[in-house]
């Protein structure tokens, strides 16, 4: 376990400074930083796994196989993220400048990175992914309830707060008449989600996948929970892939194709049943 | 820093450093009651000088005449962080609160250091964003013989304030995520104080009330009230763990002895969007409000809610001003006029800006009920206040959508008025409020928010149009309600202190550091000092000598602000405190 250190960091922001300052910044910055420095040391590469994330044990797994398929020797490094992580929840805790620390200290990759629609920093770039998630409607065992549509209007459904699954299904909903909405209760985490079905409070609940089942111990029936299909509402799917330096681009091409690999040889599937990772691939 | 929650709690104790100076400690004579409410003009007491909250010293031997011969006394440094300090002197002694909870002791008349409390803290207070900010600390407060101070890693503490061990302390919530910026005030025996908390703390935030004695916690409100409660239902049928921030970080309140009421400002709900929380068109009370309380019991008599159905992080949770004034506002300068108003009647009033928004109110502080409100900087998310106080927003700047577009809102989450506590002079009858002339044009986070992204919206942050000044200090008077004079320049403004010598000390965030008349606005003295007067000016007197002392080296937001000013620059590392006198 390590935590990042700022030192090397604030050594690079000085130098830029520096160089700013004589309006030639480049000139001031080693090469070595801009162009070739990598955290590769011989066959060697060093991916970081957020210790705390859900997905952890099959992030490091992913890791180990893609650095087989590249033919290299793989250092895992568990990061303790400053931010808290919360639980049964997927986003990395890192804002970009902590994000770009680690990829400065630690690691060459970090796994399981949230794929976005609105677009990233200049300075990073991000894989294909190599799991995508879904986000399921949950009910209790003994309802009626084939699917969210089902549900009657007004009926408490629950959200994890600003989820991609929440800011969806208030888009969805709020484009339905009034009449016809269900009543939206966003909560703080998904743990709280999972209780609040079970003690009645939610007619249903919006969660992702991974978290229903890893809260309910892999066991839903025991719980007394089941999954529905979400329509009439589209469920959000959400990929993971692996971030880096834009610098570092041969690197990230170098993992698309051992991604690639790790999906058509069925090895990446193998890891989600194994792990009993509630996802799947996305096929090329 | 240490590991995983491993919290050593007992701070380090420099031993004596001057033995002259420890003498002075020898002779202390424990803070009363009595000295509260009625402090020797040559102290600064409390974090606004006194329980009404002005800002102000009655000492005049600096004065607009004389005070351009300022000349610097001394200066120290001060630990890294955000530094928006405001120190405490008492008999000749500084108390000096630093960032990340180191406290020092000080003879006033040279910085020499008499003794120091330095908390080893765990990482774990910077796990939420909320939390992080804890590390700045506006105030710190005294009574009897111990000092009190609301930590990072969310306690309230008590040292002794001989040697500046510590006496107790005891936690407040959740380290990860509780943010302290501001420390206690103390009312009744009691070191009542309020915090931050991340959206991530189910049922939102609240003001605690420790026994001074023990730091047994005595009583604690909650600023949200729960389903059936009264003013419950303006969450709509929200469950109490998705009613979620709506804290009282930004300064103390203030304190009524006769009234025996403290008066404690409010922030805001999460996430910003009404669309998104989940509350409906509801008020969310007590959000954006002031909350007249007893501090005997944390029972909220009355309160008043400023800014309902916040859409904008626009927080309300500022310094409380305690005037007792002749109230008759002309209806050419106010935005409303409460319909209970007799004009040139005396009024005991709480009477400043309490918020973002930057509009003045001034309310009955007895009863509630509304005066007036006056528009400062540029505001367009209220459309009127009703003869009975009740705000009414403006829904053009609320989203019916995700997609929906904000439209340009004035003023900003930065000000209009931040954290930057204004200050009130007698003598003028007159608030003076350091504000910033900004604007935004918002838009609802479509993909997920970021760990640092706590009301999920993109603020996009813009000066006024047609404008190029950010920094606008505007003395208003409590009286009419009138503007008496504005400066404005391209540096954003920090803290204000007012003196009996007809001064208004002000800095900006370009290091600048100047007194203005408190009659005209014109700019009598300025100084240049090693980084932005974020801090808060006081003003004190030792063996007949009157100081001015301001903690520098840069506000959270600081950067922020120099961004509209490229020309400008604020540097950082700088933190230290600064003291002038006369030669």
């Amino acid at each position: 376990m390590k935590r990042f250190a700022v030192s090397w960091l604030l050594l690079v922001l000085i130098t830029l400074a520096l160089g700013q300052q004589n309006n030639n910044p480049v000139d001031r910055i080693p090469s070595f930083f801009l162009e070739e420095g990598r955290q590769l040391a011989g066959d060697r590469i060093t991916f970081c796994v957020n210790e705390e994330g859900l997905l952890a044990d099959f992030d490091r797994a992913v890791a180990h196989e893609l650095a087989q398929v590249l033919l290299l020797e793989d250092t895992l490094v568990d990061i303790e993220a400053v931010r808290r992580t919360n639980e049964l929840d997927y986003r990395l805790p890192l804002n970009q400048q902590e994000l770009f620390i680690i990829l400065t200290n630690e690691c060459s990759a970090f796994m399981g990175f949230l794929l976005s629609t609105s677009g990233y920093a200049d300075w990073l770039t991000i894989t294909r992914p190599y799991l995508r998630t879904r986000f399921v409607l949950a009910v209790r065992e003994g309802a009626d309830i084939g699917n969210l549509g089902n549900l009657p209007a007004g009926a408490r459904v629950g959200t994890r707060m600003l989820s991609s699954a929440d800011l969806n299904f208030t888009a969805f909903n709020g484009s339905l008449a009034p009449d016809r909405r269900w009543r939206r209760i966003p909560y703080p985490n998904n743990r709280l989600l999972l209780e609040r079905l079970l003690d009645g409070s939610l007619d249903g609940i919006l969660i992702w996948e991974p978290a229903l089942h890893v809260g309910f111990r892999n066991d839903l029936e025991a719980a007394g929970v089941k999954v529905v299909p979400t329509t009439p509402f589209q469920g959000p799917v959400i990929d993971f892939g692996i971030v880096l330096k834009q610098r570092d681009i041969f690197l990230r091409q170098a993992l698309d194709d051992a991604i690639a690999v790790l999906i058509e040889d069925g090895i990446a599937t193998g890891l989600i049943t194994e792990l009993g990772i509630q996802g799947g691939i996305v096929e090329p | 820093m240490l590991k995983n929650g491993l919290r050593i709690t007992v701070g380090t104790v420099l031993a004596a450093a001057l033995c002259a100076a420890f003498a002075q400690l020898e002779d202390f004579v424990p803070v009363t009651t009595e000295i509260l409410e009625n402090p020797s003009p040559a102290d600064w007491i409390m974090s606004r000088a006194t329980y009404n909250g002005w800002g102000h010293s009655s000492l005049d031997q600096i004065n607009r005449e004389n005070v351009g011969r300022l000349t610097l006394a001394w200066s120290r440094a001060m630990n890294e962080g955000t530094n928006e300090s405001t120190p405490l002197v008492y008999n000749g002694v500084m108390y000096l609160p630093h960032p990340n909870d180191v406290i020092q002791a000080l003879d006033a008349t040279t910085g020499d250091l008499i003794w120091e409390y330095r908390r080893e803290l765990p990482v774990d207070a910077e796990r939420t964003i909320i939390a992080a900010i804890g590390n700045i600390t506006r105030n710190v407060a005294i009574y009897e013989d111990k000092i009190f101070h609301s930590t990072y890693d969310a306690h309230v503490i008590a040292l002794d304030a001989r040697t500046g061990q510590l006496v107790w302390e005891t936690s407040v919530g959740d380290l990860e995520v509780v943010g302290q910026t501001v420390g206690p005030l103390i009312v009744n025996g009691k070191a009542v104080s309020g915090r931050a908390c991340d959206p991530a703390l189910p049922g939102g935030c609240y003001i605690t009330a420790h026994d001074v004695e023990t730091g047994e916690e005595l009583w604690r409100t909650f600023t949200i009230p729960r389903p059936g409660e009264p003013g419950g239902e303006t969450w709509g049928d929200l469950p109490s763990e998705s009613r979620l921030h709506v804290g009282a970080w930004g300064h103390v309140g203030a304190y009524d002895p006769e009234l025996n009421l403290i008066y404690w400002g409010t922030s805001v709900p999460a996430p910003s969007p009404e669309i998104l929380r989940g509350s409906g068109d509801g008020d969310v009370l007590y959000s954006n409000s002031t909350l007249a309380m007893n501090p005997d019991t944390g029972e909220i008599v009355w309160y008043y809610q400023h800014l309902p159905r916040d859409n904008w992080d626009l927080d309300h949770p500022f310094e409380r001003m305690l005037i007792d004034s002749v109230i008759d506002p002309n209806p050419d300068a106010v935005l409303a006029i409460g319909e209970t108003v007799v004009p040139g009647q005396v009024y005991r009033t709480m009477t400043n800006i309490p918020g973002k928004t930057g509009v003045v109110y001034s309310l009955n502080r007895e009863t509630g009920d509304f005066l007036y409100a006056k528009e400062t900087v540029r505001q367009n998310v209220i459309s009127a206040i009703e003869p009975n106080g009740r705000v009414i927003v403006n829904e053009d700047v609320i989203p019916d959508s995700i997609d929906d577009p904000y439209g340009l809102v004035c003023p900003t989450p930065v000000g209009g008025r931040n954290w930057m506590a204004g200050a009130y002079n007698p003598e003028t009858n007159a608030i003076y409020t350091p504000m910033q002339n900004l604007c935004m044009e918002p838009e609802i986070t479509t993909d997920e928010p970021t760990p640092e992204d706590l009301y999920a919206v993109d603020f996009n942050y813009v000066l006024y149009p047609d404008n190029d000044k950010v920094g606008r200090l505007e003395a208003v008077s409590v009286e009419t309600g009138e503007t008496l004079w504005k400066y404005e320049q391209r540096a954003a403004l920090q803290p204000v202190l007012s003196t009996g010598g007809g001064l208004i000390f002000n800095g900006d965030v370009n290091r600048r550091f100047r007194a203005h008349d408190a009659v005209t606005g014109e700019v009598l003295w300025e100084t240049i000092v090693s980084g932005g007067p974020a801090g808060h000016p006081i003003s004190y007197g030792v063996d007949g000598e009157q100081y001015i002392a301001i903690a520098v080296g840069g506000g959270l937001i600081d950067g922020l602000y120099i961004s509209f000013t490229p020309e400008l620059e604020a540097p950082t590392g700088s933190n230290a405190i600064f003291v002038f006198k006369l030669p």
